[in-house]
């Protein structure tokens, strides 16, 4: 855009022509080089300058461009996330938020949650990130329409100034699960979890679940829940919860259940059931007794000084003794079922009988360690006079 | 050395062997010597060049030369020897920068005639040039060149023509104008005082001021009263 000037030649220098327009004003003009006009002609200049500044603010104006876009790219990728959320349906997501609880990164965990956040957009609020999974997941047929689903969801503050904001996240949840046949499982989880989890390589989700496991005694380590998928985690959290009845869970897990497996859930059914400090610690030695024989001296005595409950003790050692005569290594989970079972029905033992007789094909070639075995024995009967102790307490 | 008969005046008494008076045109029309050099030259000429020698000696032959009953201004005139001494030098030289003109110098003259001669118009009383060349000589005295005039002229038709208001103003009191040639300033507070004009304004456009002032105050100068004309003002006063 070249801007005509017209004027009369008042000076001629060596790089400028300054020209005195039919207005009266003055104007310099860049000299070409092959031109020196006389002073007092007319000349025509086609004005560089007012390109010049007419570039100017181009140039002004392109750099506040870029710099809103710049701006705009580090605000919405390069914002510290304060929080970060796993989801896990099958397809297993990640959610990064901002301060207000805006998605700034999606993390598809697996191959499913890829295709779930292809369609998720960037900057919009959590619930509305949640509400568009849900589409997704129906679209996509991860989760039929009407079909009671679980969600587990795990929220992480990572800056210990938000900590207070995970409830609104949940609600959040629930608010764009409303209408939806979801039941969602929200758990919280601290930083550590999370370095942790990055750690073991499982997804948070997995590992809050073992955590909770690991608390329940069903693990030992929430490390250890690695090849498991989070629906058969949550179905072993469930079974436990649903199923506060021990016989019912005997029942059930009857045939599937391993030898092994057996004192440890036992044990865990007398948790639920009674929460006697006492007899949790008894349930202690009961693992190291099998092959400490010094500690079980020690529970010998003890069982001495629990006179008050003697009778029942042998009623229960007869009992134990008739087992006995099946097969002397049976231990401790028969006389324990007994005890147990003693002040709820006796139907139980049958069952137990059952499954000792599958346990003595299976051990009828470990008879030489009869001698650990008898101090088994000697331990639940101690156990079952603690028990004993506690039905005793209970009678009127 | 405001007319163009005052200039034939000199012209007359400098024949007559006043040497001071020789000295004075030449140094008035010094910036013309150089811009007619660098117009032949087609490149910028300072006085340390030889076209500058050239071109001066030139123009002092002019001054002996130019007779008043020629149809032609003194500019114009001098403007011709000067050019054909130059092109006179370049042939000798035979220097690279010349002119590409093969013809010979009284035809180059001849051509120039006829152009300036055209240029000139038969209804031009007064040489522009030499209005330009006062005006120029005008300024220096208030330490003005044109080259900052650019900065100092207004940008929008208003601002030019409160300015041009303000210059009519200042002309027709006698004691602004007594101090302007006496002090050499333009006493900004004194026309503030008496006009409404704000002093920011009169002093951001103060050399403007000065240049349009010196103009309006010298009517003899036909051909730039002309630049002065408002929508609703005649040139000169």
């Amino acid at each position: 855009m070249k801007k005509e000037i017209v004027g009369t030649v008042v000076k001629v220098t060596d790089d400028e022509i300054v020209l005195m327009t039919k207005e009266g004003t003055f104007k310099n003009v860049v000299r070409p080089d092959n031109e020196f006009p006389l002073i007092g002609q007319s000349y025509v200049a086609y004005s560089t300058k007012s390109s010049v500044s007419w570039m100017k603010y181009v140039s002004v104006a392109v750099i506040l461009m870029f710099s809103i876009m710049l701006y705009s790219i580090f605000s919405s990728e390069h914002q510290d996330p304060a929080y970060l959320v796993a989801i896990d349906v099958n397809p297993s997501i990640e959610l990064e938020l901002n301060e207000d609880f805006e998605v700034i990164r999606m993390i598809g965990n697996n191959d499913e949650g890829e295709t779930i956040i292809e369609n998720l957009s960037l900057n919009r609020s959590f619930s509305e990130a949640v509400m568009t999974i849900h589409e997704e997941l129906e679209q996509k047929g991860y989760i039929e329409e009407g079909t009671p689903f679980t969600m587990v969801t795990s929220a992480v503050s990572l800056s210990t100034e938000h900590e207070a904001n995970l409830e609104q996240i949940e609600r959040d949840l629930e608010e764009a699960s409303e209408n939806k046949q979801v039941n969602i499982d929200y758990m919280h989880g601290s930083e550590e979890d999370l370095s942790e989890s990055s750690e073991k390589n499982i997804s948070l989700n997995k590992y809050l679940l073992g955590k909770r496991l690991a608390e329940e005694s069903k693990v030992n380590d929430a490390s250890e829940v690695i090849g498991e998928s989070v629906s058969q985690l949550l179905d072993k959290l469930k079974q436990d919860e649903s199923n506060p009845n021990p016989n019912e869970v005997q029942s059930n897990n009857k045939k599937s259940s391993q030898v092994e497996e057996l004192p440890n859930q036992e044990n865990k059914q007398e948790n639920v059931e009674k929460p006697d400090p006492e007899q949790q610690q008894d349930n202690k030695p009961e693992h190291e007794n099998r092959d400490n024989r010094s500690s079980t001296n020690q529970a010998t005595e003890n069982k001495e000084e629990d006179k008050p409950s003697n009778d029942q003790n042998e009623e229960k050692s007869e009992s134990g003794n008739a087992e006995k005569s099946k097969a002397e290594d049976r231990g401790s989970n028969v006389s324990e079922n007994e005890t147990q079972d003693d002040s709820h029905n006796r139907k139980n033992e049958n069952e137990n009988d059952k499954e000792t007789d599958d346990k003595e094909r299976q051990e009828s070639s470990d008879h030489g360690e009869e001698g650990s075995n008898k101090n088994h024995e000697e331990k639940s009967n101690e156990d079952a006079g603690n028990n004993k102790d506690q039905s005793s307490d209970k009678r009127p | 050395m405001d007319t163009t008969q005052e200039v034939e005046e000199i012209l007359h008494s400098i024949k007559d062997g006043d040497e001071l008076a020789r000295e004075r045109l030449i140094k008035y029309y010094k910036p013309y010597i150089l811009n007619v050099a660098g117009n032949v030259c087609k490149r910028y000429i300072s006085w340390s060049d030889e076209e500058a020698s050239i071109s001066l000696l030139a123009f002092n032959k002019a001054i002996d030369t130019y007779k008043d009953d020629q149809d032609r201004t003194f500019t114009s005139y001098a403007y011709l020897i000067i050019k054909r001494d130059l092109v006179d030098f370049f042939k000798k030289e035979n220097q690279r920068h010349h002119l590409s003109l093969d013809v010979e110098g009284g035809d180059v003259i001849s051509r120039e005639e006829y152009s300036i001669g055209f240029y000139e118009g038969s209804e031009r009383k007064r040489d522009l040039v030499d209005e330009i060349m006062d005006l120029n000589e005008q300024l220096t005295k208030y330490g003005v060149v044109f080259e900052e005039l650019e900065d100092y002229s207004p940008k929008h038709k208003k601002t030019r023509q409160s300015l041009l208001e303000a210059a009519t103003f200042f002309v027709q009191k006698e004691e602004l104008v007594k101090e302007l040639f006496v002090k050499k300033k333009l006493p900004i507070s004194k026309l503030v005082k008496e006009t409404s004009y704000k002093y920011k304004t009169l002093e951001k456009h103060r050399k403007y001021l000065v240049t349009i002032i010196l103009i309006k105050l010298h009517p003899e100068w036909v051909q730039l009263q002309g630049f002065l004309k408002p929508s609703n003002e005649k040139g000169g006063s």
